[in-house]
């Protein structure tokens, strides 16, 4: 998609008005037939997404952010990003792959993935039809003061959760509403300021079902794996910035998500596993 | 506690307004962008700063909706580095039949309509959803974007014309008076 005339429609520069008013009304038609309430559902939503920054994160905070990994029958990772760029090349995360690579992007901008072998859905409820009040319940009462003009280091949906990640003195927080309303914030207290570039506040949302985890890469870029149970894996790439990443809590079993941050040179820089609490039922 | 009951109050307009506006806007933001996750994405950070202005928003539908435009065109800017999907995501995910009577066809047809849109360039696809989905004059879309209303009205043709091609548009064709002018060109969009 881009911005410039395109000509490759050259051979219909000969329609005329009343072809063009035809095409006109079946767009109206078209545009106003597509309500938004066809929601994914995230047990048949895409199962991986995943993305890549290619270019030198140009703010400290982002600003932008994507939905990069619907989770799903594929593992049910859940990752949210900015949009800064890194300058990360990163290779490939082919299936069998451990790790980024540091050598020859693929492409002048990279390339990244994803992989995931579940055998079976997960079962995270469909995602909730529109944006919710609630969420911005979360945000008055948790973090970025209404009347500042503070913005949020990142918002967006986590498959069917919205979320906010802000920041306000002495805590960073993060803001996902239950299904009921009830917004839940977790914060942790900041580390040393080295360590500040890459810490994780952890929280599990008030119902219990899902796991969030909020961290920031310096730079480079950062892979997510989660772990449900022996047979569940589900990893994604994030590049440099604010992320949120998360899983559903699900069954019993050693469930975790694991964070590796890499270096623009493909060293390893960080690594973390967080232990997702069971539900104890499978 | 005076200022804890405006506060309330506004709150109270806000999710108001979110409840009777928030499936158009979330619909408008999919057609601008073309793709449902990020018209989500989209709408999800013009809200948060729409939520965050509320006190001083007159016109809250144009508000958001001049947020959504920044917002596309930012997105727009940083193409480059935006997310690209591993697996194909053209749009919605299949519909259980068992649940909804030809759902599934609705669906695709809803589908075309976001392809159709992607094969515009940004600025075509931005005039007509504001001009046929916002049902904007000519005059108002060229205020929004700060172009001439020629340059509008150009667009809008040659997005027109780039539609006249397209598949997508068949299904909502029957009931057109004139019906939609056959493809000139091979179908088949890009992105």
């Amino acid at each position: 998609m881009n911005d410039e005339p395109d000509s490759s429609d050259a051979s219909s520069e000969d329609r005329s008005e009343p072809e063009l008013a035809a095409v006109a009304v079946a767009l109206r038609r078209a545009l106003h037939d597509a309500p938004a309430d066809a929601e994914p559902s995230l047990a048949t939503a895409p199962l991986l997404r995943a993305a890549h920054r290619a270019r030198r994160r140009r703010r400290a905070a982002g600003t932008g952010l994507g939905l990069l990994l619907a989770g799903g029958a594929t593992g049910g990772v859940l990752v949210l990003a900015p949009s800064p760029g890194t300058t990360a090349q990163v290779t490939a995360a082919a299936p069998s792959s451990s790790a980024p690579s540091s050598s020859a992007p693929a492409s002048p901008t990279g390339t990244a993935g994803v992989v995931g072998t579940a055998p079976a859905p997960l079962p995270l409820p469909a995602r909730t039809s529109g944006p919710d009040p609630s969420l911005f319940q979360c945000l008055k009462e948790f973090s970025v003061p209404a009347a500042s003009q503070q913005r949020p280091l990142l918002s967006g949906w986590t498959g069917s959760y919205p979320v906010v990640l802000a920041e306000r003195p002495g805590a960073t927080v993060l803001c996902t509403p239950t299904l009921g309303g009830t917004a839940l914030s977790g914060s942790g207290a900041k580390r040393s300021a080295a360590e500040t570039a890459f810490w994780h506040p952890t929280t599990t949302r008030g119902d219990g079902t899902l796991f969030l985890t909020a961290f920031r890469v310096p730079d480079g870029v950062a892979r997510v794996v989660t772990q449900l149970g022996p047979a569940r894996q589900a990893e994604a790439l994030v590049g440099a910035g604010w992320a949120v990443a998360g899983m559903p809590v699900v069954g019993t079993g050693l469930q975790t998500l694991s964070i590796q941050a890499y270096d623009t040179s493909g060293a390893l820089v960080h690594t973390d596993t967080l232990t997702v609490p069971s539900t104890g039922t499978d | 506690m005076r200022h804890e009951s405006a506060r309330d109050g506004r709150d109270g307009e806000f999710a108001d307004f979110l409840t009777a506006s928030g499936r158009s806007l979330l619909q408008l933001a999919r057609l601008l962008t073309g793709d449902h996750h990020a018209g989500e994405d989209l709408l999800q950070a013009a809200l948060v700063r729409t939520y965050l202005h509320w006190g001083r928003v007159e016109d809250p539908h144009a508000y958001v909706r001049r947020a959504l435009l920044n917002g596309a065109r930012d997105r727009w800017r940083r193409r480059r580095w935006r997310e690209v999907p591993l697996t194909p995501d053209d749009g919605p995910p299949p519909v259980d039949p068992a649940d909804h009577h030809d759902v599934a066809g609705r669906q695709a047809d809803r589908d075309g309509v976001l392809r159709a849109l992607r094969t515009l360039t940004d600025k075509e696809r931005r005039v007509v959803v504001l001009r046929y989905y916002e049902d904007l004059s000519e005059s108002a879309i060229a205020d929004l974007l700060g172009v001439a209303p020629g340059t509008v009205k150009s667009t809008a043709a040659r997005a027109l014309r780039k539609l006249a091609g397209s598949p997508h548009l068949l299904p909502y064709v029957d009931e057109a008076p004139d019906g939609l002018p056959a493809p000139t060109s091979p179908p088949g969009g890009t992105r």
